[in-house]
């Protein structure tokens, strides 16, 4: 009887995370910032025409706006997959273990601002570095082996 | 810890006077684990430290079970998985009124 009682279908208590659990994941802003950092080299690798060209001026202005306005869009997403991460997924219970999760978080979340303020080579590093270790610890926590790696 | 079930409990079960639910996800362990069943009473009258059924704050079809940890300064209820690192609870919807509470856990069946 006991086992029959085991194995009865009764209705579901929930005792989980809600949806969003086990769809976390860094490689968003780490995506992101790839982009960020992509962008920022474009953006002083980019020649610019010499003088009385219109058409030359023209492009070369079309071409920089929208690499720095990508740069400024996928900044800003990258600190908001940033700010997911840390505001949802993690909890009391992990920065216990890790204490500089409050730092590195708020770090990556202001150079992210940096990257959109300036053009700079290595603020968009300094912002892949953080994701790292925000890659590293996130699969520490979910007790898998998942190595870093990057799209570009 | 709840502990296991017993004859006397499952008299109640089938005299109406208790509920059995399912336990779906790792929020609970160790006390509860996926799997298992849990015979639930149901009841208004719970205190911090039990193990309650309430209706999710946001999500009218779903049941919850969760510890109760202490009230907030309007006597509203905190709950709060006993899997901190793998459970949704008032840390992110915050506390959960009276009329929420189904009933408190008094003992498993484990899987």
């Amino acid at each position: 009887m006991f086992d029959k009682w085991r194995n009865a279908e009764f209705e579901i208590a929930e005792a989980h995370c809600d949806g969003p659990c086990g769809v976390y994941d860094p490689s968003q802003a780490r995506i992101e910032a790839e982009s960020v950092l992509q962008l920022t080299k474009k953006i002083l690798d980019l020649k610019m025409p010499d003088g009385g060209d219109a058409k030359a001026s023209a492009a070369y202005q079309n071409t920089l706006t929208r690499f720095i306005a990508i740069k400024e869009e996928r900044a800003e997403l990258a600190k908001h997959h940033l700010l997911v991460l840390w505001t949802d997924y993690f909890k009391p219970a992990h920065l216990e273990k890790y204490p500089d999760l409050h730092e590195l978080f708020w770090k990556a979340a202001k150079t992210c601002s940096a990257c959109k303020q300036e053009v700079s080579l290595e603020h968009a590093q300094e912002l892949m570095d953080s994701i790292k270790r925000v890659h590293e610890i996130f699969w520490e926590t979910k007790g898998k082996d998942v190595p870093w790696f990057t799209a570009s | 810890m709840l502990r296991e079930a017993n004859w006397k409990d499952r008299i109640m079960y089938a005299l109406g006077k208790r509920k059995i639910f399912r336990v779906q996800g790792d929020s609970m362990l160790p006390t509860l684990k996926d799997g298992d069943a849990v015979m639930i009473i149901p009841t208004k009258l719970i205190e911090p430290g039990d193990v309650v059924l309430a209706d999710h704050p946001y999500k009218s079809s779903v049941k919850i079970l969760k510890r109760v940890t202490g009230t907030d300064g309007e006597g509203r209820y905190l709950l709060t998985g006993d899997n901190p690192a793998q459970s949704t609870d008032s840390r992110t919807f915050g506390s959960l009124s009276i009329e929420c509470i189904q009933g408190k856990a008094v003992c498993r069946m484990s899987k």
